[in-house]
């Protein structure tokens, strides 16, 4: 068995939440709030690995570095995001984040539409090594439809810096998207014909109340 | 705003010490005529005296208060994040309209001046304000690469008729520059918008409601138009 089926096995991912909520002191891990409302994925460096579910598969890579604001091509992970999630008193956090669109091109000779859609409901861990830190790790699923479809388990650990005597906290975050596929197992549903993984660093913020 | 809020706080403050004052003195009064040697009335003027510590202390801690909850000079805002956008577009090149809506997360292709980015303000204390953003973006595949600037300068004023409520009319110009293997594309606009501030946590976060105008400013023949009601959030500090 491989390592990324070890992790695709949601059974592995509940024993470590599990662990982690057992082994840390809950001074270690009290939350600023019990909500969080954040604006994710604003802007970063990402690197983006494509590969179609035609054969032969044709593979493709595309690299993005923006500052400030978003304004390319984004890939299907890309698009900046509001999040919400709950967290408890001992650092165990539940939301997601979802979005939709709806876009048309009116052409003098065609006309085009398309939807979009996002869903990334997530489980994670709160720590607060320092009062003015945190460290936020983050696990769940990102289900994508644009002009294409894409799925991935999401791996995410957002580091951020509480601003003292404010409810807002400035967020660095590491992510790695794993494509998956209707092939892997359990995602035969969910799962997209193309694989889409991406790795990035993103910058956003958080509001906690 | 603030300085009238002040002065009536102030105002009000001086009101209940001279009260205080005046019960502190007639409770020494009386007990200096009854007898200095009163129990009774030694417990009074102590109580009375920690009730002036007290109520002076509830005073300041309100004026702390209301200095903390004011809206801060300096402020970082999040545009464009989704809404109601329109496009026109016109010349040689392509000729389209385009609309989208979304909600919460914005999927759908970049056309236009709008694009989610961070914003940084500063306001006077008359209200005046002073800012915009600037943005950078390259991405790169196999056999193409493109890069896109973004740059809008404003000035603006913000209005607050509530405590909560605020709307900060603004304009600028917003310049979008592309570069890429294929093409380039220069585009310059004046920038009119009328952000709604709901605001919460002590004024220090605001959700805002955006309607605004882009109006290309011609440069040749091509035109490039777009309005749209765009939600975003504003931090004060």
């Amino acid at each position: 068995m491989s390592w990324t089926r070890a992790i695709v096995n949601p059974t592995t991912g509940i024993a470590a939440l599990a662990s982690l909520v057992c082994v840390v002191d809950p001074a270690l891990a009290a939350p600023p709030g019990h909500w969080s409302v954040a604006v994710e994925r604003l802007f970063g460096v990402s690197h983006t690995w494509r590969r179609s579910a035609d054969l032969p598969a044709r593979e493709t890579e595309q690299s993005s570095v923006s500052v400030l604001t978003q304004r390319g091509e984004g890939t299907p992970y890309a698009a900046t995001r509001l999040g919400f999630d709950y967290l408890f008193d001992f650092g165990l956090s539940l939301g997601g984040a979802l979005g939709f669109s709806e876009f048309e091109y009116d052409y003098d000779y065609d006309d085009y539409r398309d939807k979009t859609a996002l869903l990334a409901p997530r489980a994670g861990f709160f720590l607060r090594p320092l009062p003015e830190l945190g460290v936020w790790v983050r696990s769940g699923l990102t289900l994508t439809t644009s002009t294409s479809k894409a799925t991935s388990i999401t791996l995410e650990v957002p580091v951020i810096y509480l601003v003292p005597n404010h409810v807002v906290g400035v967020s660095v975050t590491p992510y790695w998207e794993y494509g998956v596929t209707r092939n892997d197992g359990i995602f035969e549903l969910y799962g997209a014909d193309q694989k889409v993984t991406e790795v990035g660093l993103s910058v956003g913020a958080n509001a906690f109340f | 705003m603030g300085g009238q809020r002040e002065g009536q706080q102030g105002a009000t403050a001086c009101g209940r010490r001279l009260a205080t004052a005046g019960a502190f003195c007639s409770l020494v009064s009386v007990a200096g005529v009854a007898s200095a040697a009163d129990a009774g009335a030694a417990v009074e003027v102590a109580a009375a005296a920690e009730a002036a510590d007290a109520a002076e202390a509830a005073d300041v801690t309100e004026a702390v208060a209301a200095a903390e909850a004011a809206p801060g000079a300096w402020s970082v805002s999040f545009e464009r994040l989704f809404g109601l956008i329109r496009v026109d577009a016109h010349g040689e090149r392509r000729t389209v309209q385009y609309g989208s809506y979304s909600l919460f997360s914005d999927s759908s292709p970049r056309e236009g001046y709008s694009s989610p980015r961070l914003a940084l303000d500063y306001r006077f204390g008359i209200g005046l304000s002073v800012g915009g953003a600037v943005g950078f973006h390259a991405w790169s595949r196999a056999d193409s690469s493109t890069t896109a600037w973004v740059l809008a300068p404003r000035v603006g004023y913000l209005l607050q008729p509530t405590s909560w409520l605020g709307f900060w009319p603004r304009a600028g110009l917003t310049g979008l520059w592309f570069s890429g293997d294929d093409a380039a594309e220069d585009e310059l606009a004046v920038t009119l918008e009328l952000p709604l501030v709901v605001l919460v946590a002590q004024q220090r976060l605001g959700v805002t409601l955006a309607p605004y105008f882009e109006v290309n400013v011609p440069g040749g023949e091509d035109t490039l138009h777009e309005r749209g009601v765009q939600f975003g959030a504003v931090v004060f500090f």
